[in-house]
């Protein structure tokens, strides 16, 4: 074996025999360096799918309808997924090619996989996420990007450290609508901004049920992942956004959306808001109820400028919006019908064209294919959909302990010592980075 | 430090509890009782109320100590293991030092472990760390490399030796671990223990060493060390 030691703790030797230990097991593909070679014949990016569950199902068409496009292989933790998503992508391409596997990892490890689709539960993004920068894959997350505030962190340092092309699926900032309506913010047409307002839709409650057997073809340990072990219970599983360890309600899961919307807007991606609160918060009744987060309530941020964000849970699924609102007006996007509402209403006679709306996704899987193609970030890139992300979480903290929290965006800390435990969960091993 | 004085452990909370006045002792008593036994299925209501003492106890220190004795004594033997893990959660957030000797009892059993180290990860004092290092020279298998790992989101200087040794460790599972949490850990000797490793090479540790030297060159990066 070769002598990789060195003499001195400096920073530059240190690195150096870091690369040299790096060298043999990591996997780093030829476009990282320049060179296509690695890339398939066709020129094709080669995509693996982590997680094809309901929302794999959604988006994928999306990406099989990209020519840029080489669909190798998919990775579901219950079998029965796994081999219908086979079957799709074999049936798309008229072959019997698609690999599947019952452990990501083994996909990671295929060096022909230029890039993933990570659509898991929440509780597997940020980890998967990892584990897929660690094997040198290019990624495309569905939303939240994490589960935790430090978590999310960690996410950019990894991509950041291995030089890997991340888009968030945090796809409306690839939204003709809602590139309008910033547009219109920026150039000044409803004035200045101080609110930004967004709703999501009430909560579901989730009744009290005993544990059952795992199913036949269910690999529960792998589906918990890094989540703590606790009894498999079928509406808990199925309704794993009701729960903190799984999910973490309606407002963290569609909210962060808005706030990366609302950071988009105000030029605020590389930061965040300065204080966080909420009221009115209506959580399950617990005597009924086994479910955690809340069914409604109102979160409030406000930034170092006086901007306040507001997110209020309530109301139905289709009453979903964001609305800026300035001192000369305000702009307002719905989501369910992609109708943008203004006042003064002249602003919407400066809308040129139109475009898919949020849920076609090939927009933003364009911007990442281009992105991996030059190696340049994505318009989601780890960092964007981490502050992002860590808003809707605050706000979470925030509802949880039932206290108003000051937030620095710098140290990413709280004022409070009890807020700032919650910034990280601890793991389950063996799954860490 | 030694922490399977159970006995004595059990008499701490009973004071705890008993320094209440009348009424509230015996509300938290049963409050303790009824959450012990909690299951998949039953009610959430004494959780919720146990969550709602912690919140509300901010700033009232007797009260709050009071309340983490309701936690405690979740921890119990005879608690299920969904109580259990309630009460570790919880202690996750608002657990002091009183908490410590029941945390490592549930170190010792491989059903716990991961419920206590979810605890014990977060807790700021010196003491929880101490615990886990404690506990991990009697430990094996799946429960050493959770503790290795918790140790590494600790990232504490005192965990270094222990992790450069069982960085060498025959099992592979507990050698990858340490050396990932050697790579979170910000000081001298855990870049001198994993130069030491490097200079070892061997490859079934190498993507590890990889990716925990990055990891701590980045930081040494961020600390202006270039």
């Amino acid at each position: 074996m070769q002598e990789i030691a060195l003499r001195h703790h400096s920073r530059r030797g240190f690195l150096r025999g870091c690369l040299a230990a790096a060298a043999a097991p990591l996997i780093v593909p030829g476009r990282v360096l320049g060179r296509d070679g690695a890339v398939a014949p066709s020129n094709r990016i080669v995509f693996g799918g982590i997680g094809i569950g309901n929302r794999a199902r959604h988006i994928l068409p999306n990406f099989l309808w990209q020519p840029a496009i080489q669909w190798a292989a998919v990775s579901d933790a219950r079998a029965d997924r796994l081999a219908s998503a086979k079957e799709l992508i074999d049936a798309h391409y008229g072959t019997k090619e698609c690999q599947a596997f019952a452990d990501f990892r083994e996909l990671l490890a295929r060096k022909e996989i230029d890039a993933v689709l990570i659509a898991t539960g929440n509780r597997w993004h940020a980890m998967a996420s990892m584990f897929a920068a660690q094997a040198g894959k290019d990624i495309y997350c569905e939303k939240p990007i994490s589960l935790s505030i430090a978590e999310g962190r960690q996410l950019v340092d990894t991509c950041r450290r291995f030089g890997t092309v991340y888009q968030a699926g945090t796809q409306r900032r690839s939204t003709a609508s809602y590139a309008f309506a910033r547009e219109m913010v920026r150039q000044g047409r409803i004035g200045r901004v101080h609110t930004v307002e967004s709703q999501v839709w009430t909560g579901a409650t989730v009744p009290h049920q005993k544990p059952a057997p795992v199913p036949e073809g269910w690999n529960y340990d792998m589906w918990l992942g890094p989540v703590q072990w606790r009894p498999f219970v079928p509406a808990r599983v199925q309704n794993w956004t009701c729960f903190w360890d799984t999910g973490e309600g309606m407002h963290t899961d569609m909210g962060t959306h808005y706030t990366d919307q609302m950071q988009w807007v105000l030029g605020t991606d590389d930061t965040g808001p300065l204080e966080f609160e909420t009221s009115d918060v209506v959580w399950p009744d617990p005597a009924k109820f086994m479910s955690e987060t809340a069914i409604s309530g109102t979160f409030r941020c406000s930034y170092a400028g006086g901007v306040k964000g507001v997110i209020y849970q309530r109301g139905a699924f289709k009453d979903r919006y964001i609305r800026y609102i300035g001192d000369e007006g305000w702009i307002q996007v719905d989501d369910e019908t992609d109708l943008v509402t203004a006042e003064p209403a002249s602003i919407l006679g400066l809308r040129t064209g139109s475009g898919a709306k949020w849920s076609d996704a090939s927009g933003h899987i364009t911007d990442l294919l281009h992105s991996i193609r030059s190696r340049r970030p994505t318009l989601c890139n780890p960092e964007v959909g981490h502050r992002a992300q860590s808003i809707v979480e605050a706000m979470t903290i925030s509802a949880r302990l039932n206290r108003k929290l000051k937030w620095n965006p710098a140290s990413e800390q709280f004022d409070c010592d009890e807020a700032n435990r919650m910034l990280r969960r601890e793991p389950r091993a063996p799954w860490c980075v | 430090m030694k922490y399977h004085v159970r006995q004595l452990e059990l008499v701490a909370v009973a004071a705890m509890l008993l320094c209440l006045p009348a009424a509230g002792a015996a509300d938290l008593g049963a409050l303790a009782a009824q959450a012990m036994n909690y299951e998949s299925g039953a009610s959430e209501e004494p959780l919720r109320q146990i969550e709602q003492l912690m919140r509300e106890s901010v700033g009232e220190p007797a009260r709050r100590v009071q309340a983490e004795a309701v936690l405690i004594k979740m921890l119990d033997p005879a608690a299920t293991f969904e109580a259990k893990r309630f009460a570790c959660y919880t202690l996750a957030v608002y657990g002091t030092d009183a908490s410590l000797p029941a945390l490592a009892a549930l170190l010792k059993k491989e059903e716990t472990v991961g419920i206590a180290c979810f605890a014990l990860g977060r807790m700021p004092s010196k003491q929880a760390g101490e615990c886990l290092r404690a506990a991990l020279a009697g430990a094996s298998g799946a429960a050493r490399v959770q503790m290795i790992v918790t140790l590494g989101q600790r990232a504490e200087a005192e965990s270094v030796e222990a992790l450069a040794g069982l960085a060498r460790d025959a099992d592979l599972a507990v050698a990858r671990a340490a050396v990932r949490a050697l790579g979170a850990v910000d000081a001298a000797a855990a870049r001198a223990a994993l130069a030491a490793l490097r200079r070892e090479a061997n490859p079934a540790l190498a993507p590890d060493l990889a990716v925990a030297s990055l990891s701590l060159a980045d930081r040494l990066i961020a600390a202006g060390d270039r």
